[in-house]
């Protein structure tokens, strides 16, 4: 369950229903996929974007000795998975950050019984929990019985990766690769990068954000069949950000929500909170029209100013007071992920599976957008999407 | 999970107490309910009902008869529940209140209203390790917290049969660990009322 849909089920629609669906969240990461992967393809794969789905793909290409090339439009892997080190006494999450199912997915997606690795886990149930509405702040601490999500202890989801994946496929990675073009009408699919190099695969994965596919930065040829053009204008992927703030004193509760719906939130939380910290970390989540507020504002200095500000209204000034240090992640300002994560409307099933389907079997679609299992919006589902997609990939010949 | 051990070993013998005390007085009662906070954390609850005053009231209504017993009860209970691997809260409490009751031809119908204390006791899961070969967890991290407990209890009880009805109960209560955690819940049980015997007092 995604952290807008707990807000929301928990806040708008009723409590109890969050426990089911927070259940059936779960069950979908029980699916035998992971264990059943049985290629019978033996061309080359080219995979566009380094994102959590990108480096699992490769990941499982490489266990399966199949031939394969992962490009990237920027200078490092991880996408909308990235961390900052020696910001606070703990690695800190600039994307990616919650564990938004049972922890056990990590395992199903290394698919690796042979590590012997052990990894530690908050449980994340935050216990003092206010809410901001017409410029008060009033306690709403019931609703953390409602909360079951987790998070990394000592690591984070870009770690996670870092650790476990890249190694094995790091050098069959090349960055700064722009992708403007994928012509797929021959024997193989040919891909072009703005710098003119021409990339050549039997079958391409692309894991773009989906906000990278609907501003047309790619062009398709032939191209997108209507009926998959209509499935791309039915999802959303709007601005997105996240602030993190070193005080030298702690005086916010652990989360502070403000906004709830299915387009938009905004959350302040205690960043430390389960770490083996014992530093006042507090970070600054927002995606949807609320987060357009900050992104919009031109730099991280303004951005960081409206912050404290409206910190200082809730809390009598304390925060400009002890503010060591701040950092920005404006995602909808990175040129190529433009937005936050991905939103449907409408009918989900049916959007998701024109948006599946691939383009003459030999360009396929994965991402965070594209979890038919429904943990869409998430980490482990992008990952989880490799999965899914190769599974259809590479079953024939 | 030695102070749940305890507060379990306690609970259980003063419940037992009480219904051996209170032994040869009517309309003794045992609850035995599913329990949990919202419905959503499953567990158990297990209550004695002892009766310290009561007042009977017949009338006769045309063909129609009434016989209504309000009456003051004191009820000791246990109450346990859990969310799968993360959460266990155990609460002993007691409850004093009044219950309107209606004889009827099949069995016992009635409303409950209580004021209840409790002390709750939860322990919860705040970190592990994961082994990424299998998914198995190991060095589960468990933090036990206390709270008083102070509550507000409504029941509703149906006939089954001459000495057992059907009720549900909502309690709303408000846990308070004298920090910034206090925070507010709603039990809800539902669950089966044993009268170990039919006669009422007059």
């Amino acid at each position: 369950m995604t952290r807008t849909e707990f807000l929301k089920q928990s806040l708008a629609l009723g409590l109890g229903s969050s426990f089911l669906a927070s259940l059936l969240s779960s069950c979908s990461t029980g699916e035998l996929f992971f264990e059943n992967l049985q290629p019978q393809f033996n061309g080359k794969v080219l995979i566009i974007g380094a994102g959590a789905a990108g480096i699992t793909a490769a990941y499982i290409l490489q266990k399966h000795n199949i031939d394969f090339q992962i490009i990237e439009a920027s200078g490092s892997f991880g996408g909308r998975v990235k961390k900052i080190e020696g910001f606070a006494d703990f690695p800190i999450d600039l994307g990616g950050e919650w564990i938004h199912t049972d922890p056990s997915i990590l395992s199903q997606l290394l698919n690796n019984q042979s590590t012997d690795v052990d990894i530690d886990i908050v449980n994340y149930r935050p216990k003092t929990i206010s809410i901001w509405r017409n410029d008060r702040l009033r306690k709403i601490n019931f609703t953390s019985h409602f909360y079951r999500e987790y998070k990394f202890k000592n690591t984070t989801w870009f770690g996670f990766f870092e650790q476990f994946m890249v190694p094995t496929i790091a050098d069959k990675m090349e960055f700064n690769k722009v992708v403007n073009g994928i012509d797929y009408r021959g024997d193989k699919v040919s891909v072009r990068t703005n710098q003119g190099e021409v990339y050549e695969a039997d079958r391409v994965l692309v894991t773009v954000p989906i906000k990278i596919l609907q501003n047309e930065m790619i062009e398709f040829n032939p191209a997108w069949p209507q009926e998959k053009v209509a499935a791309l204008e039915e999802v959303d992927m709007p601005a997105g950000l996240k602030v993190f703030m070193h005080f030298s004193e702690r005086f916010y509760p652990d989360i502070i929500i403000e906004g709830v719906s299915t387009s938009t939130e905004k959350t302040y939380y205690d960043a430390a909170f389960g770490k083996d910290s014992s530093e006042a970390v507090l970070g600054l989540f927002s995606a949807g029209p609320l987060a357009k507020r900050y992104t919009d504002l031109g730099s991280d200095e303004k951005i960081i100013e409206v912050v404290l500000e409206e910190l200082d209204t809730m809390f009598e000034g304390k925060a400009s007071k002890f503010l060591i240090k701040a950092v920005v992640q404006n995602w909808s300002a990175e040129p190529y992920i433009q937005g936050s994560y991905s939103h449907y409307g409408g009918n989900f099933t049916s959007t998701m599976e024109t948006l599946m389907e691939p383009l003459e079997r030999k360009v396929y679609f994965a991402g965070e957008a594209f979890n038919p299992g429904g943990d869409t919006s998430t980490v482990h589902g992008a990952a989880e999407s490799a999965y899914w997609v190769l599974k259809d990939m590479l079953q024939l010949a | 999970m030695q102070a749940f051990k305890i507060m379990l070993i306690v609970s259980l013998s003063l419940i037992g107490f009480a219904a051996t005390a209170q032994q040869g007085t009517s309309n003794r009662s045992l609850d035995i309910g599913y329990f949990g906070q919202f419905l959503m954390q499953p567990g158990i609850r297990i209550g004695k009902s002892i009766p310290l005053q009561s007042r009977q009231k017949f009338q006769e209504l045309g063909i129609r008869q009434y016989d209504q017993t309000r009456t003051l009860f004191l009820q000791p209970s246990l109450g346990y529940f859990q969310q799968f691997r993360t959460h266990r809260t155990l609460i002993f409490s007691a409850d004093v209140g009044y219950t309107f009751q209606k004889k009827k031809p099949k069995g016992h119908a009635f409303h409950s209203l209580a004021l209840g204390l409790g002390y709750q006791l939860s322990a919860d899961l705040v970190s592990y390790s994961i082994s990424l070969s299998d998914g198995s967890i190991t060095d589960k991290n468990w933090v036990n917290r206390q709270a008083l407990l102070p509550m507000f209890s409504y029941t509703h009880g149906f006939p089954v049969q001459q000495q057992l009805s059907a009720y549900y109960r909502l309690v709303l209560g408000q846990a308070f660990e004298f920090s910034d955690r206090n925070t507010a819940s709603l039990f809800a049980e539902l669950g089966l009322r044993y009268y170990f015997t039919t006669k009422t007092r007059s």
